[in-house]
């Protein structure tokens, strides 16, 4: 067959649908689908800044009345700056979500881009929540005199909450990034190979 | 835009242009479910694209990139669907094949598109429907010379085909 010989036998299907579907069903699977993705995406936003709250705000409260100096409140300041910093983060990515890029190459950009910053988010949880949470948490522990059990407890806690990131990284995103970079190399890459014929 | 407008728009795009997103459908899933989730996901992100909708290209120029999108990324994720793990709610097909027998060279024009990459894929969607170099280029954010280059071969490799599916009388 011949080139305009093919792209008739292609039109044909402009006449003749390939499938049928049910409207009423896709209708309802994608409000569902919506709704699940706006409470996925939220939810570990939200469980880390409820997290950062509940922890910093009831120390901070106290130790403003109770008229300690600032430099015992840093603790609790360091916590809510975490939970800032999510919130701040959510926003953006939010914004960000709703743009459409011109082309397929600047979406896969735009993928990219989301996925190093969920990566770097990753790498550096350690640094901007793991720290400031266990050094109010260790604090708190040693002027109440806890038992070694609840240092071991509390130890494993954020060792536990550690590599449950670093797993989610390795399994997921990264793997997620390198393919968006293969589909951005091909999309790219000048076609001086051949399909095999 | 209320939401209304934006569903309103919506459903005059999926009567009109309902081909275009199951050839991109067709394309890119190759067994039921898949299909099925694919086309759920197309429609959810056309969905969503409405309000961005500006008028400053064609509707089909707009749905192609959307769904082409869609398609590239979800076909490069790992999950595929694998028997024993659908729930009930899923095994309720929203796409159906239709009634009517698909016609031979046509399904076999979709098999030689599969077993290009999935850029490639792309490109002989809009090839086969008509797009110019330069819509190709916007399209996919690739020089037009990269377009010209990728789409020769595609020709050549598809013609070539074509004439030993002619040969062997399929």
């Amino acid at each position: 067959m011949e080139f305009d010989e093919l792209k008739k036998v292609w039109d044909e299907q402009n006449k003749e649908p390939l499938y049928v579907f049910n409207e009423k069903a896709l209708q309802r699977k994608i409000r569902k689908k919506r709704n699940r993705a706006q409470r996925g995406s939220n939810v570990s936003e939200i469980g880390l800044i409820l997290i950062a709250l509940v922890t910093g705000l009831p120390q901070l409260i106290k130790h403003i009345n109770a008229g300690d100096p600032f430099y015992f409140m840093l603790p609790a300041i360091a916590l809510l700056l975490t939970a800032v910093y999510v919130i701040v983060g959510s926003f953006f990515r939010k914004k960000k979500e709703r743009q459409f890029y011109r082309s397929v190459l600047g979406d896969l950009d735009h993928a990219i881009a989301n996925t190093q910053f969920e990566i770097n988010r990753a790498r550096t949880f350690v640094w901007w929540y793991i720290t400031p949470v266990a050094v109010a948490i260790y604090i708190k522990l040693w002027l109440n005199e806890s038992p070694w059990g609840t240092w071991l407890f509390v130890t494993g806690a954020f060792m536990l909450s550690f590599f449950v990131v670093r797993l989610g990284l390795t399994w997921k995103q990264i793997p997620k990034k390198r393919e968006l970079e293969r589909l951005r190399e091909k999309l790219t890459a000048e076609a001086e190979e051949t399909i095999a014929i | 835009m209320k939401e209304s407008t934006q569903q309103q728009i919506f459903e005059t795009w999926l009567h009109k242009h309902k081909a275009l997103l199951f050839k991109v459908v067709r394309a890119y899933a190759f067994n039921a479910e898949d299909q099925d989730d694919l086309f759920q996901e197309i429609t959810l992100q056309v969905w969503r694209s409405v309000p961005n909708f500006r008028g400053d290209s064609a509707v089909t120029t707009w749905l192609y990139r959307i769904s082409l999108n869609t398609a590239i990324k979800w076909s490069s994720k790992e999950k595929r669907h694998k028997e024993g793990r659908q729930s009930i709610e899923h095994m309720t097909h929203i796409l159906k094949e239709s009634p009517k027998p698909i016609d031979e060279r046509l399904a076999w024009l979709y098999e030689e598109i599969a077993s290009f990459s999935e850029i490639d894929r792309s490109l002989t969607l809009l090839l086969l429907d008509g797009f110019s170099y330069r819509d190709m280029s916007q399209m996919l954010g690739i020089t037009e010379s990269n377009v010209g280059v990728k789409i020769n071969r595609i020709k050549k490799h598809l013609i070539t085909k074509s004439k030993k599916y002619d040969y062997h009388g399929v």
